[in-house]
């Protein structure tokens, strides 16, 4: 398990949700309970459990930090509650358990929704009885007191409806609960978070630290972090480690995150099992665009001209455009292949033929668009 | 919020945060005919809204709320309200949380509610 320095240990955001959480996070360590936190992968579950650990009373005493996911049973219970000489082969003498490793400190349970439906018995029991009986043992030996922080990506309430988590044992480590929203739910943080972690990387490479165009701001800003911040901490060592100190502009980003084609796949494959229709121009068009990075100067703009597209076809490209952009044109530009220089000449040729499209409503229905609503059905 | 007169004269009042209605519905009705100034929320953080501002005398918290434990409540308000008396009722006899409200010196009554015990815990209960 890697040490990270507690100087490390940040929650950066300047979004409500995060505001809250730090809040949250002084109640946390005030109270001494247990909390449960949950979020998608790489929110900052692990930050949050430091965080609160390090403000708490028990800050002088031990974070200890067990993964549950992937270990077989049998390991999990004896990392946890440690095993006596002769329990299983290989057991050549006792072992304490990490729960005795961190008196008067913290365990962060990480990934409990993966424990097994026995774990969770033996777990439920410890909580109980404050008790550790080590694997192999006749009798507890040890009362030990440590605070339980437990997390998950999991949705535990449908575990629990599924018969996969007890729910006894569930509403013991959630006592205090804490969500993190995914970054995507509060892109008012991805600016300072971005710029934080290319500083910070800049610096560990040694490299000029390059501007980042308003473009390339709104890319990163209208894509959707499925990662969460691990993967714009990525994104952000990626280009660090590229950078020549030239400002960064849309088409220097990493292909996923300028090119959402996952997102436009997932949407036409909806769209396309919704209605089986024969895919029509517009779809084979946005499709090489999107997918085989032809440019709208060679796909789109000869067959408008030659009246081969129709005005409707030519607005709803630029409607698809959109829906993939968060209604911004900027990035329209570099998501249909064209030079960032062209960004004039295109709004002209949109203007000129009545397509340009006011953005606005892409941008209050663009989180729910990109989630759910398939690109066919919305014109 | 608006639909009440704004004073803040909160000090009679008891609140109730269940997210069973027709428990929430029967304990409202009973206070409301001890006669006491009764508040009441279904949903955790409406609650949780609530009481980070005001100072209700008693509140009155189930301990299984959809998603969230009642007693978060509790680590929320009292660091502002430390006066409040919080009564946590549950339909388990859990000893783990028992023990948990205990330490944050609330009482824990299992459902069905015995309103002998109810009342000690209300104003004017013990007279
Ligand atoms: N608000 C934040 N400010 C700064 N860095 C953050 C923030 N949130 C997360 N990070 C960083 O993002 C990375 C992922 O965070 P963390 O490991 O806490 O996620 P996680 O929710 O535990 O993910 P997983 O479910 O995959 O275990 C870490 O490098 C962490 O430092
Ligand atoms: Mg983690």
């Amino acid at each position: 398990m890697s040490v990270v320095p507690n100087s490390e240990v940040q929650l950066l955001g300047q979004s409500n949700a995060v505001q809250t959480i730090l809040s949250d996070v002084d109640c946390a360590a005030r109270s001494g309970a247990k909390v449960l936190i949950t979020g998608e992968t790489g929110v900052g579950k692990e930050v949050v459990a430091r965080l609160i650990h390090l403000r708490s009373a028990r800050a002088a005493g031990r974070l200890v930090t067990v993964n549950c996911a992937g270990l077989p049973d049998s390991l999990l219970e004896s990392e946890l509650f440690g095993h006596v000489r002769g329990s299983f082969t290989g057991a050549y003498r006792d072992k304490p358990g990490l729960l005795e490793m961190a008196p008067n400190g913290t365990v962060f349970l990480d990934e409990v929704g993966e424990m097994s439906t026995r774990m969770q018995v033996v777990l439920l029991r410890f909580l109980e009885t404050g008790e550790i009986q080590r694997v192999g043992a006749d009798r507890s030996h040890i009362r030990v007191n440590v605070r339980l922080i437990t997390a998950t990506n999991r949705d535990l309430p449908k575990e629990i409806a599924a018969g996969n988590f007890r729910e006894d044992l569930f509403f013991r480590l959630n006592v205090i609960r804490m969500h993190i929203p995914p970054l995507r739910e509060r892109i008012e943080d991805v600016p300072l978070l971005f710029d934080h972690y290319l500083d910070y990387y800049c610096q560990q490479h040694r490299v000029a630290r390059p501007q980042v165009s308003p473009g390339a701001l709104d890319a990163l800003m209208a894509y959707r972090w499925p990662g969460n911040i691990r993967e714009l901490r990525n994104v952000a060592e990626r280009l660090a480690l590229k950078s020549s100190g030239q400002v960064l502009r849309p088409g220097d980003l990493p292909t996923e995150v300028v090119k959402p084609a996952d997102r436009f796949e997932a949407a036409a494959a909806e769209g396309a099992a919704a209605a089986p229709s024969t895919s029509s121009p517009v779809e084979d068009l946005t499709g090489r665009m999107l997918r085989h990075g032809e440019s709208f100067w060679s796909v789109v703009h000869p067959l408008f001209m030659a009246r081969d597209l129709t005005r409707d076809d030519l607005r709803r490209i630029i409607e698809i455009g959109l829906e993939n952009t968060n209604g911004n044109y900027r990035l329209l530009v570099a998501l249909y292949n064209m030079p960032n220089e062209d960004y004039k000449r295109f709004l002209g040729f949109l203007r000129k033929h009545n397509c340009h499209l006011p953005f606005q409503r892409f941008r209050t229905i663009a989180s729910r668009a990109q989630q759910t609503r398939p690109v066919a059905a919305a014109g | 919020m608006s639909s009440e007169p704004s004073a803040p004269a909160q000090h009679g009042t008891i609140v109730v945060v269940d997210d069973d209605v027709s428990c929430l519905v029967a304990v409202e009705q009973i206070l409301r005919h001890w006669g006491l100034e009764t508040r009441t929320f279904r949903a955790f953080e409406d609650a949780r809204a609530y009481l980070a501002h005001a100072r209700p005398a008693v509140v009155i918290v189930d301990v299984r709320l959809g998603n969230y434990n009642g007693l978060q409540l509790i680590h929320f308000s009292r660091q502002h309200s430390p006066e409040t008396q919080w009564l946590v009722v549950s339909g388990f006899d859990d000893p783990v949380l028992r023990n948990e409200a205990t330490k944050l010196g609330a009482a824990f009554l299992t459902k069905p509610l015995d309103l002998q015990r109810l009342r000690e815990y209300l104003p004017g209960g013990h007279t």
